[in-house]
């Protein structure tokens, strides 16, 4: 059977899921996924997209188009790999996904850096800073890329992967929260991480400064986001137990 | 803490599979969100019968042992890299509300509460167990074909067991101190042992 138009389309449309959509159980015991598996044709070509022709050219079909001709692939032996006829949305899409996933592993680079670092809050700190930075060889590039995250059909795709920068920025930091203070500080940092992205795409300070200092802001901001929330818990708590001794006092009266 | 990055450390074992990834994800999530709520029950129960001078003692004993489970799974949660069950708030309002009411019951009360929660989570972590046996045999070593638990899967079960006998203790106990004197001793067992159902459901997925 043979579809024709929308139905079709969406038939012979490659899915764009990520590799890794949760994490789950992680144990040291066990061999883990890499983030990008560079024993694969795909990565190593959108490796090379992205280090070489990216920062010239942006993330469009022609940078990976560059790849394979660098790397001496003959492109007709190639239909299989990014779906089916290397439809130019989906290749780019794989191009900036790489472009995530490469920069987040990269931050693995500064565990001995960081553990120099005294508090949780300055290694958020550090870690933000370093993957920010990483933005700067494509940054001319970034606002097209933003556009095209933000689009409904790749939106979840890109959220997931937002979601799980900041649990790595958490956890490299030394996150040990137990409770629904987990959750705000990843929301948080994945909210300070966005606003950061956006103010950078404007900033003209050379070294990039000012997105640095905003950064820092945003992150001082969050730093007491988990506190604070256990705190109110901690307050309704010792009200809710003085109320009870409250109630048990009078009715001991009678 | 972080044994993830700081013991640069050689795997012994090939990769779980996803589906024994997110099993092993959802029994740390629900024996944490389990273990808060024990710590919590008793917390509520000790305050209304701490005044009680021959039961100060028992219930100290089990509050404590659970303040360990507790502990033992957040630790847990964290160097595994579960998220913890979103409701936890819930879960802290819930357990110690139960706790304070049925000790406000009175002893019988506290023990039924006790007698009804440690019969589920004792079949709970039975069922886990099971699972972990089963579930698990087909992980092989790196470098031999042979397959065995690597030792977080052992310790898991271990520390598993070792809490199913403590929960089963703490039965036993709360029948000796005339659980089933409770009133109405139906009605309050099932009830609680409904809501624990329910809960160890949700804090799996949610
Ligand atoms: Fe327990
Ligand atoms: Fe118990």
């Amino acid at each position: 059977m043979h579809f024709r138009g929308p139905i079709g389309r969406a038939c012979v449309r490659p899915v764009f899921k990520p590799a890794v959509a949760v994490r789950g159980f992680q144990s040291v015991y066990h061999v883990e996924t890499p983030t990008i598996d560079e024993s694969k044709l795909e990565n190593q070509i959108l490796g090379r997209a992205y280090t070489k022709f990216v920062p010239e050219h942006g993330f469009t079909r022609q940078s990976v188009d560059l790849a394979i001709a660098d790397l001496q692939l003959r492109p007709e032996n190639l239909g299989g790999l990014f779906g089916i006829g290397l439809q130019v949305s989906d290749v780019v899409n794989e191009l900036i996904m790489y472009h995530l996933k490469h920069t987040r592993a990269n931050l693995s680079k500064y565990h001995d850096e960081a553990g120099k670092l005294a508090t949780e809050g300055a290694k958020v700190r550090f870690y933000m800073q370093k993957r920010l930075l990483d933005n700067v060889p494509i940054i001319k590039y970034y606002h097209q890329a933003l556009g095209r995250m933000i689009l409904p059909t790749n939106l979840g795709t890109f959220l997931t992967e937002l979601h799980n920068l900041s649990d790595d920025i958490t956890y490299y930091s030394g996150d040990q929260s137990n409770d629904f203070a987990w959750y705000s500080k990843r929301f948080a940092l994945s909210g300070a991480f966005v606003q950061s992205e956006l103010f950078m795409l404007g900033d003209t300070t050379p070294d990039y400064s000012a997105t640095i200092s905003f950064m820092n802001d945003r992150v001082s901001d969050i730093d007491t986001l988990g506190y604070a929330y256990n705190s109110v818990e901690e307050w309704a708590i010792f009200n809710g137990i003085s109320l009870v001794n409250l109630i048990k006092s009078q009715l001991a009266r009678g | 803490m972080n044994r993830l990055l700081f013991k640069r450390f050689q795997s012994t074992h090939k990769a779980l599979s996803p589906a024994q990834k997110a099993y092993l994800d959802r029994v740390i999530r629900v024996d944490q969100a389990g273990e808060l709520g024990a710590d919590l029950i008793y917390a509520g129960q000790y305050m209304a019968l701490s005044h009680k001078p021959a039961l100060k003692p028992v219930l100290k004993h089990m509050w404590d042992q659970e303040i360990h489970h507790h502990n033992t799974f957040n630790r847990l949660q964290v160097d595994h890299r579960v998220r913890p069950s979103l409701l936890t708030p819930a879960w802290k309002a819930g357990a110690f509300a139960m706790g304070l009411f049925t000790g406000m019951l009175g002893k019988e009360g506290a023990m039924a509460c006790t007698e009804a929660v440690e019969t589920v989570i004792g079949n709970h972590y039975n069922q886990q167990l099971r699972v972990l046996s089963n579930g698990f045999q087909d992980i092989e070593e790196i470098g031999s074909d042979t397959t065995s638990d690597s030792a977080d899967i052992k310790s898991l079960k271990e520390t598993i067991k070792v809490f199913r006998d403590e929960e089963l203790e703490h039965l036993d106990t709360a029948i000796e101190h005339d659980s089933k004197n409770a009133r109405p001793y139906w009605l309050l067992t099932e009830t609680i042992k409904l809501t624990c159902k329910v809960a160890v459901w949700t804090a799996e997925r949610i």
